[in-house]
């Protein structure tokens, strides 16, 4: 229930977000049991590599306290959509933060707000769409995969999202979104956007609204960008944005100083103090690899790394703190596209384009 | 959204674009607007053809005089395309010797003097290009398309929204939003985990009120919004140009940073009131300059809406930047400021509170007599006093707010420090600032503030030409949108 209002103390019911560490995050559903692989109900422990916790003893504990595990410690963020896209059960691909942030600006969805997506997938885009529409709106979302449906539709309402969402079971290509001028977006993520699109028009209201499609090859894009146009829809805009996270992290580099005479491009950074001219180069490289290959590690492992360094470090060390780029970053997830569709654009031309 | 006016009606804000061109204006019927850069490609527009048509509606730009043109809705814009006929091979008989065009320039500005259509013009243009029909049908269109940019007339009128806003605001110049693009604004919505329902609270500053009026857009009517502001005034230029409801206002408070409550609840009440009384002694000689302001701002003919509005409304904005950034740290202005605040104050009881409670709902008639005949109707921006803002920001900050925003131009690390005691534990917090080395600073203070799970990162955006057999990235692209610092407060 926790996600579609704000409480300070978790009951039974909530799902919690335990955080360990960066890699380390989980969603907990706060129950007394949990049906293991052999079909029966047990005890509802969950099991970390610092050790388990009894998921119901967080019953009563505030949201932000810390929690003891047999071996270590965790804390209890509140469930939001972002620490959802992080933890969910993946039973498709799915959306990330950076897109989804993006569809919900440009499809200007707001409180009130009815929105029509497909596919549900695994539902990451449909629990930011719930947040943003708020009680009074209404998201219809379709898959044409009949488990998914019923899986995800237990899910929001689990999460406090019944009565903002419908969940239906239907091909929108072949079918349309049974549902003509009422939503203010349409969102879609299908392998043939195009087929669905005159129906996504239909599907907004006669004021106008706007259409977002998520593909990730470019000759779906091209292929919905000119159907979009042989609709008469306009503003069409192709994106693609990614984000990139920063490492923050004090490094400190040995210098190469030959006798006296110091490396005129770092003449300005050094410092008084004597240098050490036996200092091995390989430091570089070590504490390049050791963030690098750690995106993922707990903080407390970088308190660790970098208080070793520091062990090691000559005093005539070049010293700084940076934001170390990923070796390894998603490079590609999809291309957005977005358009508008103006107010009483002529929709009986629809189906001779479909 | 129910109860939301899809209609452009006399007194709203809404976006004319022209291509790639956007502005914003308050539409009052009778008057003009001018629209685009000094010189050529200036323009005057009467926008009364677009009363009570729907937003999103484009419309023909008729001439009526030199510079000034009328405007009627139309149905499907008007595109010049089919002007594209046959085409050439290559380019490889093509000259750049300046000399294809017959027409001269003069020629052309005679042309659309006599009153042909963009697209006579263009068809006019091309047939008088000696080189027109070798080029590519690809080469043509690209060539029709950046003549009727110059040449086309027609417009569209949007409702103002917050990518319109800030896709305005971008093209004109990205620092006058601190160059906090979409995309990164974006994600600070979402990492905020703003929504409707819940107390927020935002500082923000150096971006048009940008990130204020984004996030009181995702919180509808319910909920508080707490903008926390440093200098004169709050920071609303954005919130003033969405065409907010007064409903939808009430969500949205606003505090001086000097005037936070104690985190720990006690005495912030008595301490408000102790600082707004010693104020009010000193009002009186700035009084005299707000007057001035608001009487120079009263020309029939506003080219630009956005400093009307400033002037008009909150008339201790007119000298804002300037002295804000100037002055920003000695004290002495620092309570000037604070008197101008309250004359801001003042003003509005006259401007708005008096006769704005009453004539905003019902009868805009009598509002237009007196004092507001020339004005027509103009919804009040202030949806309470200085001091009933300020007690409604305290008590909303010591209930504890469940997301905490930081969009500053200052040092953002103090602020955060300042504000982090009032977000409840287990909630997020998102900074954004335009350079990644205070955040990176941030990243290990906020570790003792109890910020866990924190990310510091930036997002690339990249826009695509989608044409067929012309697929490709754009040529132009931003080199950076600002950076974010998000995570989450838990107890220490």
């Amino acid at each position: 229930m926790s996600f579609s209002g704000f409480k300070e103390v978790i009951e039974e019911g909530d799902t919690v977000i335990l955080y360990i560490g960066v890699s380390q995050i989980y969603a907990l559903e706060v129950k007394p049991k949990v049906i293991n692989k052999n079909g029966q109900g047990v005890d509802n422990v969950f099991q970390t590599k610092y050790g388990s916790v009894k998921v119901m003893d967080l019953v009563g504990k505030k949201y932000g306290s810390r929690v003891n595990l047999s071996k270590g410690w965790g804390q209890v963020l509140y469930p939001t959509p972002e620490l959802w896209t992080i933890t969910l059960p993946h039973r498709t691909q799915i959306l990330y933060t950076p897109d989804i942030s993006m569809v919900l600006t440009q499809l200007e969805i707001g409180p009130g707000s009815i929105v029509c997506e497909a596919g549900t997938g695994s539902g990451s885009l449909s629990h930011a769409i719930l947040r943003a529409i708020g009680a009074n709106g209404k998201l219809h979302t379709f898959d044409f995969h009949k488990e998914r449906v019923k899986v995800a539709s237990e899910e929001f309402i689990r999460h406090g999202f019944g009565d903002r969402v419908i969940v239906l079971h239907r091909d929108v290509c072949d079918e349309g979104f049974g549902v003509e001028g009422v939503a203010d977006a349409v969102f879609l993520d299908l392998p043939k956007p195009w087929d669905a699109l005159p129906h996504a028009v239909s599907a907004i209201k006669t004021s106008g609204g706007r259409i977002c499609s998520f593909s990730p090859c470019i000759e779906q894009v091209a292929r919905t960008c000119e159907v979009l146009q042989s609709l008469g829809l306009q503003e069409l805009l192709t994106l693609e944005c990614l984000a990139r996270e920063f490492q923050v992290k004090s490094i400190s580099l040995p210098r190469v100083i030959n006798g006296q005479k110091a490396p005129t491009h770092q003449n300005t950074h050094v410092s008084q103090e004597e240098k050490q001219p036996d200092l091995k180069k390989k430091k570089v490289e070590e504490c390049v690899e050791g963030a690098g290959s750690d995106t993922n590690t707990k903080s407390d492992e970088h308190e660790q790394i970098a208080a070793g360094n520091k062990g090691q470090q000559g005093n005539g060390d070049f010293r700084f703190t940076t934001g170390i780029t990923q070796l390894k970053m998603p490079g590609h997830t999809g291309f957005l596209t977005f358009a508008s569709v103006p107010p009483g654009l002529a929709r009986n031309k629809l189906s001779c384009v479909a | 959204m129910p109860l939301k006016k899809n209609l452009i009606e006399e007194g709203c804000v809404v976006m004319v674009q022209k291509g790639a061109y956007l502005k914003t204006c308050r539409v009052f019927s009778g008057r003009s607007y001018t629209f685009g850069k000094r010189g050529d490609g200036q323009f005057t527009l009467n926008l009364d053809g677009a009363l009570g048509c729907p937003f999103g509606s484009s419309f023909r730009m008729d001439r009526v005089s030199n510079k000034m043109f009328s405007i009627t809705k139309i149905e499907n814009p008007v595109i010049s395309l089919d002007i594209v006929t046959e085409g050439g091979v290559d380019n490889r008989d093509l000259q750049d010797d300046g000399r294809s065009q017959k027409l001269t320039p003069d020629e052309i500005i005679t042309l659309k003097n006599k009153g042909l259509t963009g697209k006579e013009v263009i068809q006019v243009i091309t047939e008088n290009s000696s080189t027109f029909k070798d080029k590519t049908v690809y080469s043509q269109e690209k060539y029709v398309n950046k003549k009727q940019k110059k040449y086309g007339e027609t417009i569209t009128i949007h409702k103002p929204t917050i990518r319109l806003l800030n896709d305005m605001y971008y093209t004109q110049d990205p620092l006058k939003i601190a160059n906090l693009r979409i995309d990164t604004l974006s994600q600070l919505l979402c990492h905020s985990n703003v929504q409707a329902g819940g107390n927020f609270a935002v500082f923000e500053s150096g971006s048009q009120g940008l990130v204020t009026a984004a996030m009181l857009q995702r919180m509808g009517t319910v909920g508080h919004l707490v903008q926390v502001y440093h200098g004169a005034h709050p920071q609303r230029e954005a919130v003033d140009l969405m065409n907010f409801s007064e409903e939808e206002l009430l969500v949205l408070s606003f505090i001086n940073v000097t005037k936070l409550p104690e985190a720990t609840q006690r005495d912030s009440l008595t301490t408000t009131t102790a600082t707004t009384n010693t104020n009010t002694t000193t009002t009186t000689n700035s009084n005299t300059t707000t007057t001035t302001t608001s009487i120079t701002t009263a020309e029939p003919m506003d080219t630009n809406e956005e400093d009307e509005t400033r002037k008009e409304e909150t008339p201790h904005s007119s000298k804002s930047d300037e002295q804000k950034h100037t002055n920003e740290d000695s004290e002495e202005n620092l309570i000037q400021k604070d008197n101008e605040k309250l004359d801001c104050e003042s003003q509005e009881n006259k401007d708005q509170h008096v006769n704005g409670k009453k004539s905003e709902k019902q009868d805009q008639e009598t509002q237009k007599s007196g004092e507001q005949a020339k004005k027509p109707s103009r919804p009040r921006k202030f949806v309470r006093t200085q001091v009933e803002d300020v007690s409604m920001s305290s008590s909303v900050l010591e209930q504890g707010i469940m997301g905490l925003v930081v969009a500053c131009r200052q040092y953002p690390n103090d602020v955060v420090k300042e504000l982090m005691p009032f977000l409840h534990p287990g909630h997020s917090f998102v900074v954004f600032s335009p350079y990644k080395e205070p955040l990176m600073e941030l990243y290990s203070e906020v570790r003792t503030l109890g910020g866990t799970n924190m990310r510091l990162s930036e997002t690339w955006l990249r826009h695509y030409q989608v044409l067929p057999q012309r697929t490709h990235p754009a040529i132009n692209m931003s080199g950076g949108g600002g950076y974010l610092l998000y995570g989450t407060k838990v107890l220490k």
